[in-house]
């Protein structure tokens, strides 16, 4: 968000509210894609993990070994009828993925993705992600008495039970870090895990504790198995989205998804030293440069590829080929224009890539001749926007703690897939049991040991 | 300054990715909704019987109540626990009854969680108490009293 305002101001832009929100969009708008695009694909990744684990082969015809399942999936649902039962409460049953959606993505606000990339730099930090994240269960329990479906109202109360009772583990769990940490905001906790794996929070034996105990509880609030009654197809069809078809239907699967990359990127962030390297930051320092021009080369590469890409749906926007039932869905829609807006967006981006490499005289070059027909401060513009992407040499640190905070976050929801598809299903009563009797008077115990470690570490 | 920013605009793009998807879903998807039994609700296939309005059970508002309860106290904990470092480190004394003072604010709530556990109000499946259930003499145990007459 920071860094987007600083760069607006530097392309010359006035202040106000228009540059905020602009900068806001810039900072919030990729990681939502982003976000919502790695739901779709956690949803390949379970099904090739669940094959995996009963010997099976998962999704192999989409695209190699299957990777575009889940956009086949998607276009699936966009195409699948709506339906909404006679007997619904139409109000509440059209409002409830909203509240899921939303509920879904504000948590994304406070996650820090690296040192310097972080959407907002919350201090309220964890607390906003609990806050934020609470009314997913009003949604659920929404969606199920609005149905009017006895197996969606269990269902619906079911979760609102569930998520209700695990966040009170979950957030004892917390507390306990933010005890130790002395903050709540998200990326001050991650700096004071600087340093090899035993500098991390996991690797003081409470916070271990801590950390197994929000693992245990996040599953719950995720409506997972072996917590997964809400949904129990055995005994209550689909549970609260019994009667959702379609799109309507995808987006309680997106935000299930999204819950649970946002809940592991918590945990990331709040025990396992969030995007710093296992063995210390002192190489990464030392190849900071290389880096840089490894993520500057990889743009150019992205811009290439955005470029060949334009031109190939250009030629077929042209003379188009029949494609089955995604033509027949295309042919619905003002087929020429978008295409062409396609085509247009993705040479433009290509350009936009590729144009610094030719060299900073040309880059010079362009900036003036913007600047004699359009008048000096458009000029300046020009010449700053072309030069833009050769930013992305120093952005080689923050790359690199990208891709190390995605690795640990896809590593822990692949725990997480790894315990569905190991454990049978609870029944509902031993659940409670097991949250009520068992976890919340650990995660009492964890906090208290932690108050005391805190007393007795500080006493000479 | 501007820290909010994202935050207040990731609600209007939530719901606009939202309803975006949905409604090209009503421009592209079929709409037949009056063919066959579609709009009927899926009770597994059988013909419904009545409503789906009806009384559940008492549990669920016991685990709402429970809910607000620790929860609440959890969001009263935080602020506490962000300073309760900086205390400790300040000096002894000061350390010490800050520790006092979470452990008798906690000592509270734990108590409370004994005393439901105890009364047997974090049962899930509720039964008659053991005592009433298993006379010391062995005779079977005594009818429920009934409230309304």
């Amino acid at each position: 968000m920071n860094a987007a305002l600083q760069l607006l101001r530097e392309l010359g832009l006035p202040g106000g509210a228009p540059v905020v929100i602009l900068a806001a969009l810039a900072a919030t708008g990729p990681v939502v894609l982003a976000v919502l695009t790695l739901a779709g694909f956690q949803v390949y990744i379970e099904r090739k993990v669940c094959a995996f684990m009963q010997n099976r082969i998962g999704p192999l015809h989409c695209g190699p070994q299957g990777l575009l399942q889940f956009t086949a999936d998607g276009v699936k649902l966009l195409l699948k009828e709506d339906l909404m039962p006679a007997k619904a409460d139409a109000f509440l049953f059209r409002l409830a993925p909203y509240v899921v959606m939303t509920a879904a993505l504000l948590p994304l606000a406070a996650i820090p993705l690296a040192a310097a990339l972080t959407v907002t730099d919350l201090d309220t930090g964890v607390f906003f992600v609990m806050a934020a994240s609470a009314p997913g269960v009003i949604g659920l329990l929404v969606a199920g008495w609005a149905s009017n479906n006895k197996w969606s109202l269990i269902g619906g109360l079911r979760t609102a039970a569930q998520v209700a009772s695990y966040g009170v583990p979950a957030g004892l769990a917390v507390l306990s870090v933010a005890l130790v940490a002395g903050t709540l905001n998200l990326r001050n906790i991650v700096e004071m895990q600087r340093g090899h794996l035993l500098l991390w929070n996991i690797g003081n034996p409470i916070l271990l504790a801590a950390f197994l105990l929000y693992l245990t509880a996040s599953v719950a609030e995720c409506n997972r198995t072996p917590f997964d009654l809400p949904e129990a197809e055995s005994e209550l069809a689909a549970g609260f989205h019994t009667e959702y078809s379609g799109l309507r239907f995808g987006f309680f699967f997106a935000a299930e998804y999204t819950m649970m990359f946002v809940v592991s990127a918590v945990a990331v962030s709040l025990f396992l030293g969030g995007y710093h390297l296992p063995f210390g930051n002192s190489w990464l320092a030392r190849h900071a440069d290389l880096a840089g021009r490894a993520v500057l080369a990889g743009a150019h590469g992205a811009g290439a590829m955005a470029l060949l890409a334009g031109l190939a749906i250009g030629s077929w926007a042209v003379a188009p080929t029949r494609l089955g039932f995604l033509w027949r869905a295309i042919e619905r829609i003002p087929r020429k224009g978008v295409l062409f807006l396609g085509t247009g967006a993705a040479v433009a981006l290509g350009v936009f890539f590729i144009a610094p490499a030719a060299g900073p005289r040309l880059v010079m070059a362009a900036g003036n001749a913007v600047g004699t027909v359009a008048g000096e401060r458009a000029g300046t513009f020009a010449a700053t926007l072309i030069r833009l992407p050769l930013r992305f040499a120093s952005y080689g640190v923050p790359a690199v703690h990208l891709a190390v905070f995605l690795g640990k976050t896809l590593m822990l929801l692949f725990v997480i897939m790894w315990l569905r598809w190991t454990f049978p299903r609870m029944r509902i009563d031993r659940m409670m049991d097991l949250c009520w009797k068992r976890l919340v008077p650990a995660g009492f115990a964890i906090f208290a040991a932690a108050a005391f470690w805190l007393v007795i570490r500080s006493t000479p | 300054m501007y820290v909010f920013a994202p935050v207040f605009l990731l609600v209007p793009m939530a719901v606009g990715i939202v309803f975006a998807a949905l409604l090209a879903v009503r421009l592209l998807a079929p709409r037949a909704p009056d063919i066959g039994d579609k709009r009927m609700s899926y009770e597994c296939g059988e013909v419904p019987i009545g409503d789906a309005r009806v009384r559940y059970n008492l549990r669920f508002y016991t685990i709402a109540l429970l809910f607000l309860l620790f929860d609440v106290e959890i969001a009263m904990t935080l602020p506490a626990a962000v300073v309760f470092r900086r205390v400790v480190a300040e000096d002894r004394p000061a350390g010490a009854v800050a520790l006092a003072a979470l452990v008798l604010f906690l000592g509270i709530l734990v108590a409370g969680l004994g005393y439901l556990l105890r009364k047997g109000d974090l049962e899930w499946i509720r039964t008659w108490r053991k005592s009433e259930h298993n006379q010391p003499d062995g005779s079977p145990a005594s009818p429920p009293v009934k409230n309304n007459p």
